[in-house]
């Protein structure tokens, strides 16, 4: 009787856990939008040829038996390359598609700066020019304007 | 400083340039070699060392130096090939095997389980490798399902077939790939 009741409540603390595991850890929706179909180069979710139906298939055969986004991720991967993610991976030759739309962003924002300071500075320039004019240079020219008022 | 600014701006583009080429090129591939076979050119076939459908060992086109080669690219999802599939293993029970001609399947853009799956249901027992990745797919410029590729002996690319293959298809490019 004693080895019943153990039994029962090793499969009652069992049974949940086993439920848990079988949980879909990722919807459909969310995971197609991040891959691509292999053979039309438009993504998952967008996409009826037969190897995204395929596709589409597994991950859905996958999702029930509880496997996660990231380990569906990973077999397609091994069976059709990095091409089958929408994103690309953030390491070897992908990492230069992520870090080139960054330097360039950077880059630009650099490049702004550095005309920004460019122009101020030769502005300021510009204005100690002005600053600086020879006072009987301007002395002259005040004589000058002043004897052209006269004349009229 | 405004040459630097061109220079770091010249670069940049440059830099962009290679990436989304390399990345057109990874994706898309070139139907360069099938053109090349079709106009008679006999272009030397691109080399693979491919690991097995069965997922143990590897099969590579050196390993048949010397031979012709049948080399025929499928994928478990593509009807037509599910036509094909009993062509090409009696084919390669009849003739292939008794001359002497290699014959080698190429899955490519496949789920390797989905793949073997098919070979088991038409029961294939030529050579079969999975093509991870695509990347001898692409190189091969192949762009539907089926095709397929006949080598002479040196390697080169005597005919190609887009689309389903006939027996009698493949007698008569054996036979110029210098087969009996």
């Amino acid at each position: 009787m004693r080895q019943l009741i153990v039994i029962a409540l090793l499969v009652c603390a069992l049974v949940p856990s086993a439920a848990f595991a079988a949980q879909p850890q990722f919807s459909m929706n969310e995971i197609e939008t991040e891959l691509m179909c292999p053979t039309c180069q438009s993504r998952l979710d967008l996409s009826h040829a037969p190897a995204a139906e395929q596709i589409r298939s597994f991950v859905a055969r996958k999702r029930e038996e509880g496997w996660t986004k990231q380990q569906v991720k990973d077999a397609l991967v091994q069976d059709f390359g990095p091409a089958v993610l929408a994103a690309p991976p953030a390491s070897g030759v992908g990492l230069v598609a992520w870090i080139v739309p960054a330097a360039l962003v950077v880059g630009g924002v650099g490049v702004v700066v550095a005309l920004t300071l460019v122009w101020r500075r030769r502005r300021r320039a510009e204005d100690v020019a002005v600053a600086t004019v020879d006072p009987a240079l301007d002395d002259r020219v005040d004589e000058a304007l002043r004897a052209l008022g006269d004349d009229d | 400083m405004k040459r630097l600014v061109v220079i770091v701006v010249a670069v940049a583009i440059i830099a962009l340039g290679i990436v989304l080429g390399r990345a057109v090129m990874e994706t898309s591939g070139s139907r360069a070699f099938p053109a090349e076979v079709a106009s008679g050119a006999l272009p030397q076939a691109p080399g693979f060392d491919l690991q097995n459908l069965s997922g143990t060992g590897t099969t590579s086109l050196a390993s048949f130096k010397g031979q012709i080669v049948v080399l025929n690219f499928w994928a478990s999802w593509c009807d037509p090939c599910k036509d094909e599939a009993p062509i090409l293993e009696d084919f390669w029970q009849t003739e292939a095997k008794p001359q002497g001609v290699a014959m080698v399947g190429i899955d490519t853009q496949d789920l390797r389980e989905d793949a073997r799956v098919f070979a088991k249901e038409y029961g294939l027992t030529y050579p079969l490798v999975h093509d991870s990745g695509g990347a001898i797919g692409r190189a091969y410029g192949v762009g539907a399902f089926p095709e397929t590729f006949v080598l002479d002996a040196q390697g080169r690319a005597v005919a190609w077939f887009p689309g389903e293959v006939t027996a009698k298809g493949l007698r008569e490019a054996i036979a110029k790939a210098g087969g009996s």
